[in-house]
């Protein structure tokens, strides 16, 4: 038998409830053999029979909790390399590299912790990655992330804006460029490519993209908008001059491989 | 009563539940939790990169970072009966009296190179009473992979790739006679 959740939204109150999908496949995970069952997670994504991320932590917990050590390990250790294939990779050299792997480091040993914790008391953590296993690593990216810029002086060391005279040169050829043109973006490839190349912007052109995907705009007649002056407390013309000089080094990233 | 204020994790988790996180429900955040703006942002785009991300291969590093990690799970694992996993050579030589087995075969408990179910019941008993565990912790404990236990309190190093042997085979590699080893096999009550 499938065990619910037991952690409740802060927000709601509700009981955390798993995807269908996932609820679905535990249960005809639920009784097969320990030897099939592992052999079940050993499968490679893409493949017939994956299974989901969420159910290989739930036969983590629940072989943890029983003290099932024979088959808790295997199940770790896949659901282990999973986190691992998971976390970026990063090909370029610099202080970026470094701090990014930095973050994913972290991701890793905190997750690990998260596990490694619930052999002395059921962990609640561990039901959001239950049913929310992506949005769960994301959080703890975010955390690293934060973590890793309050500790770098950003400016100075992690992104250094040294070619602004060059990316100024480009400023006004960007535009109607769109990074996130549906056509392009269905390229795994440069999926992959976006995002090393968000990641190599200042955190406020971070910002500033993500709100441009969002399809948020600038600045808005409307009063009570949600727009990027109002969330940023900056002018038009500030966020404007940024937006333009982040998509110029986007373009550069993703057309020449190169910040 | 006033009810509480949400705290930024609450509202992160809440955001991440939401059925889509397109632009109405990003709106529709940073419209109620204005304080909260730029983490929220910061997640959408965390959240977005996420499913960009293709999986990429495991290297070296990963591998070795996953070892380790596994080592410390078989340490974390082994705090279930930490009176065996951490038994001194005094005490070893005692367990091996009580059993009347030489001190190798008691190291090899510890070391968790026994097949355990080759071992008979009745001396898990006394191994799981003289260490204070449960027979369960005991047999779950005894059927981790084999390994360095002495070694992993202290460092990363990961399991050994030793094979586990039966409980015959221990008694065997430990030159005992076959009419002691016969008197060992059997179950008694």
């Amino acid at each position: 038998m499938i065990a619910p959740l037991r952690k409740r939204g802060k927000k709601s109150g509700k009981l955390y409830v798993r995807m269908d999908y996932v609820e679905s496949m535990l249960n005809d995970l639920d009784s097969i053999a320990p030897t099939e069952l592992t052999d079940r997670c050993r499968r490679p994504r893409g493949h017939e029979g994956y299974v989901h991320n969420e159910c290989v932590l739930h036969f983590v917990r629940r072989a943890w909790a029983a003290n099932d050590l024979a088959l808790c390990e295997p199940l770790l250790k896949e659901l282990m390399e999973r986190v691992r294939r998971s976390l970026p990779g990063f090909h370029r050299e610099g202080p970026i590299r470094q701090a990014e792997l930095q973050i994913n480091e972290e991701v890793f040993d905190k997750f690990v912790d998260m596990v490694f914790a619930e052999r002395h008391a059921y962990n609640e953590r561990l039901d959001f990655f239950e049913a929310y296993f992506r949005e769960g690593l994301a959080k703890l990216r975010l955390t690293a992330r934060e973590k890793t810029w309050a500790a770098e002086d950003r400016h100075a060391s992690l992104f250094s804006e040294e070619d602004e005279g060059e990316i100024a040169a480009e400023v006004d050829a960007v535009g109607a460029y769109d990074p996130f043109d549906p056509e392009v973006l269905s390229d795994s490839l440069y999926r992959s490519r976006l995002v090393g190349a968000i990641d190599s912007l200042h955190p406020l052109d971070k910002r500033i993209i993500e709100m441009l995907r969002q399809d948020i705009p600038i600045e808005s007649k409307e009063p009570n908008a949600v727009t990027m002056v109002t969330v940023l407390g900056m002018s038009e013309k500030g966020i404007r001059n940024r937006r333009n000089r982040a998509l110029a080094r986007l373009r550069r990233f993703l057309e020449r491989g190169d910040t | 009563m006033v009810p509480s204020m949400p705290t930024l994790d609450d509202v992160l988790e809440a955001f991440a539940m939401e059925p889509s996180l397109d632009r109405n429900t990003l709106q529709r955040y940073l419209r109620d939790y204005p304080d909260f703006a730029t983490a929220l942002i910061d997640y959408s785009q965390e959240i977005f990169q996420s499913q960009q991300e293709a999986d990429r291969p495991l290297d070296a590093h990963d591998r070795a970072r996953v070892d380790s990690a596994l080592a410390r799970f078989q340490t974390v694992a082994a705090q279930a009966v930490p009176a065996l996993a951490q038994m001194n050579a005094g005490k070893l030589g005692e367990l091996a009296r009580l059993l009347t087995v030489p001190h190798q075969v008691v190291l090899a408990f510890r070391e968790c190179g026994v097949i355990v179910n080759s071992v008979p019941r009745r001396k898990l008993i006394v191994i799981a009473d003289f260490v204070g565990a449960s027979l369960q912790d005991l047999t779950s404990y005894l059927s981790l992979p084999k390994r360095s236990l002495a070694r992993s309190f202290k460092s990363d190093d990961k399991p050994s790739n030793t094979e586990k042997v039966t409980f015959e085979r221990l008694l065997r590699d430990a030159g005992l006679a076959d009419g002691e080893i016969e008197r060992l096999l059997v179950d008694e009550p």
